[in-house]
Parts: C-alpha cells; sequence; structure tokens
C-alpha cells in the first residue's frame, strides 16, 4: 500500500464517500490487516511530576530536595527495584508490576525546552515535533495519526478518539473515530441525508458529521452507572469496549496535573484516577488485555526543588508508565541523570536522557511491525530511535 | 466570585488602558488564588524564614506568557523567577486583596533588563513593573494578535497586527487605539467565516433567531436553566466559568466542530426547534438572517423538511449559523 492511497482514503473520507460504501475501502483491497495487538494512548496534561511518581529514592540527593514533599517510606511509596519507588496513590497497581504488566521509562522529555509553557508542550507532545522551540501552526496534525497513514488495513475503526474535546494527537489525514461514552445521537435517514447536504462544502461539519453519524449508529445506548460522566474509568472502559471490537488504538487525556501548590493532596487524587483508568482498561479488555500496551505520557517534568508552596514548578525532564500484557516485564527503563546540582538541567530540573519519542518508537515498531526508519521519517520526523529498550515482548 | 473577576477586572476596562486591566487582573483575588499567588512568599522574607516557605512562580510565568508577552516573547526563565520574586506580597487577608509585606522578598529584582522594587517592599514596585510590561511591543502584538485572531480568525493580513501595534503605543496604551485600527480594516468588513462561535454564543445566537428573549430566559427556573442550558453548554465543551486551562477557551474553529461536540449542538438545537419554533417559517428566517449570503443547498435543504420545525433546526445547525 503507497502513502498517496492512503491519503486518498483520508481525502474521499472527508468528502463523505462513507468507508462503508466506497469500493475501494473494503477489506479486500489490503493483504493484511492492523493484527491482534492494541495501543492505548493517555495524554496526562498539566505536567505530572515524574519525581514523584516514579521516585529516585535511591539517588542520596533526592530526600534533600523534597522536604515538605514527603518520599519513600515515609510516604508509603512502593518499593520497585531497590532503587526506585512508586507513589502511594498507585499502589494498586501493583499487582500489574508484580506480574510484569507494569513499567516506566524515567529522564525522559520531547525535545522542547526552557519556555515550560503547558500549551505549547502538549502540542508538541501530540505533534511529535522535534522543534526545541515550538510554533504551531494550523496544519500540524498528531503522530498517532501519522503512524495510522503507515498501518496496513487501517480504517476509520482501527483508531478512537475518546472523549468529547479535541485530540490534537490523532488528527491528520488518515481517518479515525472520535466519540464521547455518555452521548446518545440517534437521527433519522431523512435528518442524516439534510445534514450531509448542509454540510457539504464545509470539510471541518462534513467530517465531525460523516464520523459522528457512523459510530452513533454502531453505539450501545449509554448505560447508566455510578461513575462521574467524562471521568477517566468511564473513558477507559469505553475505550475497552472498542478495543474489545474492531479498534487497534485508543486515545484519550486525564488532566489536572499542574501541581504548583499542596502537590500531596492533588497527586494523591491523580494517581487515584489514572490507576482506576488502568485498570478499568485491564478488567474490561478482558483477554485481549494480553496483546494491549498502554502509555501514559505528560508534557514535560517538574522542578526538581519543590517550591515554597510544598508543590514543584514547571521542569524539564520527567517519567512516562508504559502497562499492559504485551511488555516485556516489569522495569523502570532509561539512563539515570542523577540529581547532583551539576546533573540538573539548568540547576533546576532533572536532566532528560532520554526522547520519549524515541520510547514510543519502539513500542509502535514492536506492536505493529512498523519500520524504523518509517518511524523516523514519518511518525517523529528528527528523532533518532537508537537501541530497543524492549518494553514490548 | 469568577462573576465579580469579570465585572471588577475585566469589564471595566474594556474600553480603557490595557496597563489597567492587567493590574485588576493580577490584583484580583480570584486570580491570585486561581494561579496561587496566595502560597508565594519570598524564601528571605521574615514569613518565608520562619515557616520555611518560598516561591511559587505560577501566577509571574503566566502573566507573561499568557497576559501579556506572549510564549515567543521576550523573557527568559531568569526573569519568571525574578518576577515571581517581585509578586511577593501579593496576597489575600480577610477583606480581599492585601500587600503583606511581611511575605515580600527584601531587595530589589530585575525582570526584563530593569530593577525594580527598591526600598521597602510595597505593591507600588509591583505596579510599576505591570505599567511598563503593559507598554513593550511584545505585549502589544501579542494583544494585537489576540484581538485579530478572535475576531477575524486565524488568517489575517500581519500588517494589521502591526498597525495595531503602532497605535496602542502611540496612544499610551490604549485598547480603543487598537479597535479602531482592526475595525477600519477592510479585513473585518469582509469577514471569511474562519471561526465557529464558541458554545455561550451559539446559543444566544439560536435563542435570538427563534424569538427567545431575555423576558422567556428570567421566567424559567434555575433547574431548567441547569437541565436545557448549562448541561447544554457543558455537553457542547464550554461549562461555564471553567476554561480548559489558564490560557482561556480555544479560538481555533477544530477545537469546537469534533463529533461529539457537534452532535451535541445538533441534539440541543433540534430540541430547541421542536420545543419552540413550530411557528415559525424557516423560509423566510433564513432571508432574515443570512440573506443573500445563503448558501443553495441550505436553501434547498430547508425546503425539503418535512416540518417547520425541521427546517428552522436545520439552520440552526448549518454552517452559515455556526460559524462567523
Amino acid at each position: 500500500m503507497t502513502l498517496s492511497r492512503r491519503k486518498f482514503l483520508g481525502r474521499s473520507l472527508l468528502l463523505g464517500c462513507s468507508a462503508a460504501a466506497s469500493p475501494l475501502v473494503t477489506p479486500v483491497t489490503w493483504a493484511s490487516m492492523p493484527g491482534e495487538n492494541r495501543l492505548v494512548v493517555i495524554i496526562l496534561r498539566g505536567a505530572m511530576d515524574g519525581l514523584d511518581i516514579v521516585q529516585p529514592v535511591g539517588d542520596p540527593a533526592f530526600a534533600g530536595y523534597r522536604q515538605k514533599l514527603k518520599t519513600g517510606e515515609a510516604a508509603g511509596a512502593h518499593e520497585l527495584d531497590g532503587f526506585f519507588a512508586l507513589n502511594a496513590g498507585l499502589g494498586d497497581l501493583m499487582p500489574l508490576w508484580r506480574a510484569g504488566e507494569l513499567a516506566f521509562g524515567h529522564a525522559v522529555s520531547t525535545p522542547y525546552r526552557d519556555k515550560r509553557s503547558h500549551f505549547d508542550g502538549q502540542d508538541l507532545l501530540e505533534t511529535g515535533s522535534g522543534a526545541s522551540d515550538f510554533q504551531f501552526s494550523a496544519n500540524q496534525n498528531g503522530w498517532l495519526n501519522r503512524m495510522l497513514t503507515l498501518l496496513p488495513g487501517a480504517d476509520i475503526h482501527t483508531a478512537f478518539a475518546v472523549g468529547r474535546e479535541r485530540l490534537l494527537l490523532l488528527e491528520g489525514d488518515a481517518p479515525f473515530s472520535a466519540w464521547s461514552p455518555e452521548l446518545s445521537f440517534n437521527l433519522s435517514d431523512q435528518a442524516q441525508n439534510l445534514l450531509g447536504m448542509i454540510y457539504q462544502n464545509d470539510p471541518l461539519f462534513k467530517n465531525a458529521i460523516t464520523v459522528a453519524t457512523e459510530i452513533a449508529n454502531e453505539m450501545p445506548e449509554p448505560q447508566m452507572n455510578n461513575a462521574r460522566p467524562g471521568s477517566a474509568k468511564i473513558l477507559a472502559e469505553f475505550a475497552a469496549q472498542q478495543l474489545n471490537g474492531e479498534a487497534r488504538i485508543a486515545a484519550f487525556s486525564i488532566g489536572g496535573w499542574d501541581s504548583h501548590n499542596r502537590q500531596a493532596n492533588l497527586i494523591k487524587r491523580q494517581t487515584g484516577t489514572l490507576a482506576e483508568a488502568i485498570l478499568a482498561l485491564k478488567e474490561t479488555l478482558g483477554a485481549n488485555w494480553g496483546s494491549t500496551a498502554v502509555v501514559a505520557m505528560t508534557e514535560f517534568g517538574r522542578t526538581v526543588r519543590e517550591n515554597g508552596s510544598a508543590g514543584t514548578d514547571h521542569g524539564t525532564g520527567g517519567a512516562m508508565l508504559m502497562a499492559g500484557g504485551a511488555l516485556s516485564g516489569a522495569k523502570v527503563h532509561g539512563q539515570w541523570p542523577g540529581l547532583g546540582e551539576l546533573d540538573l538541567y539548568q540547576n533546576r530540573d532533572l536532566m532528560p536522557t532520554r526522547d520519549v519519542r524515541a520510547n514510543v518508537g519502539w513500542m509502535l515498531r514492536d506492536l505493529f511491525g512498523l519500520s524504523v526508519s518509517d518511524l523516523e521519517r514519518v511518525v517523529f520526523p528528527d528523532v533518532t530511535l537508537g537501541d530497543n529498550p524492549r518494553i514490548i515482548a | 466570585m469568577l462573576g465579580n473577576y469579570f465585572e471588577t477586572a475585566i469589564r471595566p476596562h474594556i474600553a480603557g488602558r490595557f496597563a489597567d486591566m492587567l493590574r485588576a487582573v493580577v490584583e484580583h483575588t480570584s486570580m491570585i488564588r486561581y494561579l496561587d499567588q496566595s502560597a508565594s512568599v519570598g524564601p528571605n522574607s521574615p514569613a518565608g524564614q520562619r515557616r520555611h516557605v518560598g516561591l511559587n512562580e505560577n501566577l509571574a510565568r503566566e502573566v507573561l506568557e499568557l497576559h501579556t508577552l506572549g510564549v515567543n516573547g521576550p523573557y527568559t526563565q531568569t526573569d519568571v523567577r525574578q518576577f515571581a520574586e517581585l509578586l511577593t506580597g501579593l496576597g489575600i487577608g480577610p477583606e480581599g486583596t492585601k500587600f503583606i509585606p511581611n511575605r515580600a522578598e527584601p531587595g530589589a529584582e530585575t525582570v526584563l533588563g530593569q530593577s525594580y522594587g527598591h526600598g521597602r517592599p510595597s505593591l507600588d514596585a509591583i505596579e510599576a513593573f505591570l505599567e511598563d510590561l503593559a507598554m513593550k511591543p511584545a505585549t502589544a502584538r501579542h494583544l494585537a494578535g489576540k484581538l485579530v485572531t478572535h475576531f477575524i480568525g486565524p488568517e489575517h493580513p500581519q500588517d494589521l497586527v502591526e498597525d495595531m501595534v503602532t497605535a496602542y503605543l502611540a496612544d499610551n496604551g490604549s485598547l480603543m487605539a487598537f479597535y479602531r485600527v482592526l475595525l477600519a480594516h477592510p479585513a473585518a468588513l469582509s469577514p471569511q467565516a474562519q471561526k465557529v462561535r464558541p458554545p455561550f454564543e451559539y446559543i444566544i445566537t439560536c435563542f435570538r433567531a427563534t424569538g427567545i428573549t431575555q423576558e422567556i430566559l428570567e421566567s424559567i427556573t434555575p433547574r431548567e436553566m441547569r437541565e436545557s442550558i448549562l448541561k447544554a453548554l457543558e455537553g457542547m465543551g464550554q461549562q461555564p466559568f471553567h476554561p480548559p486551562g489558564p490560557n482561556g477557551w480555544p479560538e481555533e474553529a477544530e477545537a469546537w466542530i469534533t463529533p461529539p461536540l457537534l452532535a451535541a449542538r445538533i441534539s440541543w438545537a433540534g430540541k430547541l426547534a421542536h420545543d419552540h419554533a413550530s411557528q415559525i417559517d424557516p423560509r423566510q428566517l433564513l432571508d432574515t438572517i443570512l440573506g443573500d449570503t445563503a448558501p443553495g443547498e441550505l436553501s434547498f435543504a430547508i425546503a425539503a423538511a418535512e416540518a417547520k420545525w425541521e427546517g428552522v433546526a436545520l439552520l440552526l445547525v448549518s454552517p452559515g449559523l455556526m460559524r462567523r
């Protein structure tokens, strides 16, 4: 399959040629399908403090930077590998660690440096750009969408953006689905036809209504339950349901990590949410958890020193979380830069020793069989993948 | 509390000097709490020494990044720290915003190459910096860009932004100078409708189109308000007073028209038309609202609708009405 055909598929959907109706888009056109492996990407918005989540308690300098912010045993952290300890709030994930289904990357970052803006940082994380000083332009697209363009047999059902908000990560030429679990949207055929007519000359509306009607028709009625609508647990369950069907890729975000003030409270709440989401994925995926990898990543890390209000300010290097039965084992991946004053980035932040995109790139290669050269050229331009950390079994 | 912020810090200054708005915004209790200024203490101040507390750089960073110079503006991490030190002392007392000298970092700070805060710590030093900050060309450029993006769209002539910057700086930082140049420019008079009305503006537009008056809105119960308006706004992605971050609501059309968000608009507008527009002739309404600009496919679709209210619903969810 060539890229140009892929692009044609993207455009044709935009022009309203529904995937089911087009003879060009039937599965027999391609020799292979996306396979059985599954990927869930969770964007952690607000800059998660990687040093609080995966605490380097074995680094002699660490405790000195964090006095009001309790760490290690005093904070109920769970021993991981003798050097790192896991924040108490993620304690419910320890069974996954023991089962070899939980891993981390530490001292990772995007190429973004110095201005430490959440919004540019997130745009850069989602576009997978190689720029250190981000300038957003309207024609940028998400790396997960570029990955889709390389995936044999991918169609509109292959990737799912879960939640109501725009997810730049999945935007681009390749068609994808987007829906939110609490929505119910039933239109008569007549209404669908008329809407198709009035949106025919406005690609933004045209694409949205095409996806909305196609998806909504396939969705079961939203179920009533006790969880808060839009909560990460609900999003995760919905994502897993899609992955149990035709979807192989799902993405959603969990916001609220910006811990400038009284970080302990905030991290307790946030880690609870994250753990709940991951466990909901595992439970709903059932046997499919074995072929699933989850990756949760954030725009940047936070200052090594706690600030004046028992929080941390915007930093650089941080941590990423991986989970799922497709992992090679429980491990904190990465090269530890140390926390001595001279080891820090600008005497302030954790020094990044690995591009977060390199870890994700290898995961994409090992999950979906993409080539390193395609990953370095199409998905993450300007990245060098380097050695395979073997995050995926 | 956010209502008060809009009424006292923003609205009174819309036609005034930006420096005054900036000062009111930075010194409002909502902002001081929201961006953690109330938790920032000079590490060498009496309070900092006694309680072993120190800086929180949140407000300082966002003022430079979001409210004035812009993220690509001429400031560094050192400026953020120095400004955070300068801001110490600004806090909240029992009666609202209060300068608490006990928390202020002693000594002068150098921000953007200029020294502030000689002598006793005071609010005056903070205000002197905010005044200078408001008059920086980078601030003017950032603000002009935001206004043009908001009122015209992401694609706009760069000379318009530069003309606005020049006028603003020549007129002592008056916001009216921006508006005068913006409104006189040809790009403002022949808009390309690049934008999508955000949900709040959208539902007001729909109310006006269907004759839902202020009196009717005032007569509905809080419960009805919650069910029919607040929940709808949330579904369309704009829970009132809860923007996704300190950068406020998105400007891009793409952010408001995802499949779920468009579905929420269609569901709401359909119900509005069904419940309140059965007596309105959609063809007349189309003519009143869009006139000559009504696209042929919309006229055709409205004529093909099976009931009047369906025709009105199509008009309400059409790009012609959602875009501006």
